[in-house]
């Protein structure tokens, strides 16, 4: 028998068994999905953390007022005590004193209305110093940065976030337009690109305005706290490079501060680092979960598979033995039976990546991340539907074959 | 046993055959040390009562079953000796089966099944059809070869099953009690067939409880407790 010969008895066979056949494919289909969808799931997570997180620049440090680890009633809450000064900022600044440091950026902020005529927007209006675009790793859509210049003079510029800027203007070009924040009036000199589309966190960092600090501390958070910063983004020189500026900081701080024990530092300092590593553990957790509950899955398809198969091959002995009976070799009747778990492996693997792939497209829309499949999920889903297929369509048809024929067709 | 046309060239010949079945500790001797001879053109019925060994001797000569001890050849070929491609070859060309239970393919037309034997003989598609469409007008079946086994009477289905032995023209047809599952009418009308196969020189081995039956035959051998009783 010719190949040919060979492929078209497997499909009639399996035609005279359409409902089995069609049960076996959709076990294997089911499981293969799964895994593909699961591990794609978790491997979209991962990917979209990790992007969000270099998103916010790499190398970063924090430094907000407060302790974290506060436990008198004297110091304030994190972020809101009063404590970090734009002296502070300066003094960092130095290369003198932190030569680790490659770029300092203070931040004031404040919730504002904005509006271009009529039309009103409410936002977080930021107060900082020029380096802050490169440190936030941000890039302009239109227009300029604020500038030394516009520190210097208290400017009254702005740069707007981009939904912010679509929210005032629309598709207009708000460049040279001028915006009154709060009740100060201002001319918007830059648009921020996009950070991206989707969720609310990438949203909220389209969301702002952004003033230069001296103009914002003049005009927007009042006489009281003139010198007060809510935050001091820090950039590394590199990123080997962070706990060297992280630990000059800290000791300037504190000298600055006049604090003695470091345990009473009135101000915390965050390494974004060690929130990605974090996060990736997270994630990759994430992923080793999804992916067992994935395999589970496959694996109890592949129960399911290896059941109807079992029972097809022994409700077919009589076939078996009525085949050789006729003239059927061992061997044909196993290539017959090769052939027929052989096409329904690969139905059902080629229709489950298949399906895996539309849920790759799909889904997103509905989780709201990205679903990537690696090649290696599809392929050992594959590979894992070959080998229940074929062991356990194949295996008992091997041993069935072996028998005398008149045992194989006495067996009921 | 000799058979009554003595022949230099026997067909099948069994020596002094054993089948002894094993149950848990138990051994269940059914074939007790037969030695019989097929003769080219025998129309041979084996009668005996049931329990008698007779399915067990059709196995061992259609070679689907193996002998516990004794020698079995075919056209002077010692089946022991042979391998399992070797073993096919000789059920699919050399021997016609016929079961009790006429063991179609449901799923397949009358034709088709009657193709089955010589899609394994490696005969192309367009010659098999022909041949299958063939066997099936000379038994009178031409009208049911597109029907499935389901939609046929018992004894059409029989004679679809002795098309499918015949098909491959073997050197003797096996028959193991072919009218068990057929009422009388259709049970005489496979009786004539075979009757007339016979006439047609075919060589007939065919197995019975039922001593009418047996009489239609040239040679009965008579089966009790797995031995031959005697020949006539
Ligand atoms: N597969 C088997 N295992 C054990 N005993 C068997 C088997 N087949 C037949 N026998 C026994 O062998 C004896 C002969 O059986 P069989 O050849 O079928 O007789 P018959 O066809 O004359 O009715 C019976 O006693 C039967 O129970
Ligand atoms: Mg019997």
């Amino acid at each position: 028998m010719n190949a040919i010969q060979i492929l078209g008895g497997a499909l009639e066979a399996l035609k005279w068994h359409r409902m089995r056949a069609a049960l076996t494919v959709l076990g294997i289909l089911i499981g293969i999905a799964a895994v593909m969808i699961t591990v794609g799931i978790g491997e979209g997570a991962q990917l979209k953390v990790t992007q969000q997180i270099a998103s916010l620049g790499s190398n970063l440090l924090t430094v907000t007022p407060g302790s974290s680890t506060s436990t008198s009633g004297v110091k304030g809450g994190l972020g809101t005590a009063n404590t970090l000064t734009l002296q502070d900022a300066k003094a960092i600044e130095s290369p003198k004193v932190a030569p680790a440091v490659s770029e300092v950026a203070p931040e004031v902020a404040k919730s504002e209305t904005l509006a271009n005529g009529l039309t009103t927007w409410t936002t977080t209006v930021y107060g900082t110093t020029p380096d802050w675009a490169s440190i936030r790793s941000r890039k302009l859509l239109a227009g300029r940065f604020i500038s030394a210049t516009d520190l210097a003079n208290r400017s009254p510029v702005v740069v707007l976030g981009a939904l912010s800027a679509q929210e005032l203007f629309g598709t207009a070009d708000p460049i040279g337009n001028s915006v009154l924040i709060g009740n100060l009036p201002t001319t918007v000199i830059g648009v921020l690109a996009p950070i991206g589309s989707g969720s609310s966190a990438q949203t909220n960092q389209d969301d702002l305005a952004i003033l230069p600090i001296t103009t914002a501390q003049t005009y927007l958070i009042g006489t009281a706290n003139l010198e007060s910063v809510k935050a001091i983004l820090v950039k590394a020189q590199s990123e080997s490079q962070l706990s060297a500026a992280y630990q000059e900081i800290d000791h300037e701080l504190l000298a600055l501060h006049g604090i003695a024990n470091p345990a009473n530092a009135d101000f915390t300092i965050t390494a974004e680092q060690s929130i990605v590593s974090v996060a990736t553990s997270v994630t990759t957790t994430l992923t080793y979960l999804l992916g067992s509950v994935a395999a589970v899955s496959l694996l109890v398809g592949g129960v399911g598979v290896m059941n109807i198969m079992l029972v097809s091959v022994t409700e077919r002995r009589r076939e078996i033995g009525l085949r050789k009976a006729l003239g059927a070799t061992r061997h044909a009747i196993e290539v017959q039976f090769l052939a027929e778990a052989t096409t329904l492996g690969l139905v059902g693997g080629l229709c489950g990546v298949g399906l895996g792939e539309v849920g790759a497209l799909i889904l997103p829309r509905i989780v709201g991340y990205p679903v990537s499949i690696p090649a290696a999920a599809t392929a050992a889903a594959l590979a894992l539907a070959a080998t229940v297929s074929i062991v356990f369509g194949v295996y008992p048809a091997v041993r069935a074959a072996r028998l005398s024929p008149i045992d194989a067709l006495r067996s009921e | 046993m000799e058979a009554a046309l003595p022949s230099p060239n026997p067909i099948a010949h069994l020596e002094e055959v054993w089948k002894i079945y094993r149950l848990g500790t138990i051994d269940v001797p059914a074939v007790r040390g037969v030695s019989l001879k097929v003769n080219e053109g025998d129309y041979l019925v084996i009668v005996g009562p049931s329990g008698s060994g007779k399915s067990t001797l059709m196995h061992l000569l259609g070679c689907l079953d193996t002998p516990t001890s004794g020698n079995y050849w075919l056209r002077g070929e010692r089946v022991a000796d042979l391998n399992d491609s070797e073993l096919a070859e000789i059920r699919n060309r050399r021997i016609g089966f016929v079961f009790q239970q006429f063991n179609l393919l449901a799923p397949i037309s009358a034709l088709r099944n009657v193709e089955l034997p010589l899609v394994y003989a490696g005969v192309p598609r367009p010659e098999r059809k022909e041949r299958a469409e063939a066997m099936l007008a000379r038994l009178g079946l031409e009208k049911w070869a597109q029907h499935k086994p389901a939609e046929l009477s018992g004894g059409q289905q029989q004679r679809v099953a002795i098309a499918r032995a015949l098909v491959t023209n073997p050197d003797f047809v096996l028959a193991d009690e072919p009218t068990g599952n057929l009422d009388s009418v259709a049970s005489s009308e496979v009786m004539d067939l075979f009757d007339e196969l016979s006439r047609d020189g075919k060589t007939i081995v065919l197995i019975t409880h039922e001593m009418d039956i047996a009489r239609r035959a040239h040679l009965i051998v008579r089966v009790r407790d797995g031995l031959l009783v005697d020949a006539s």
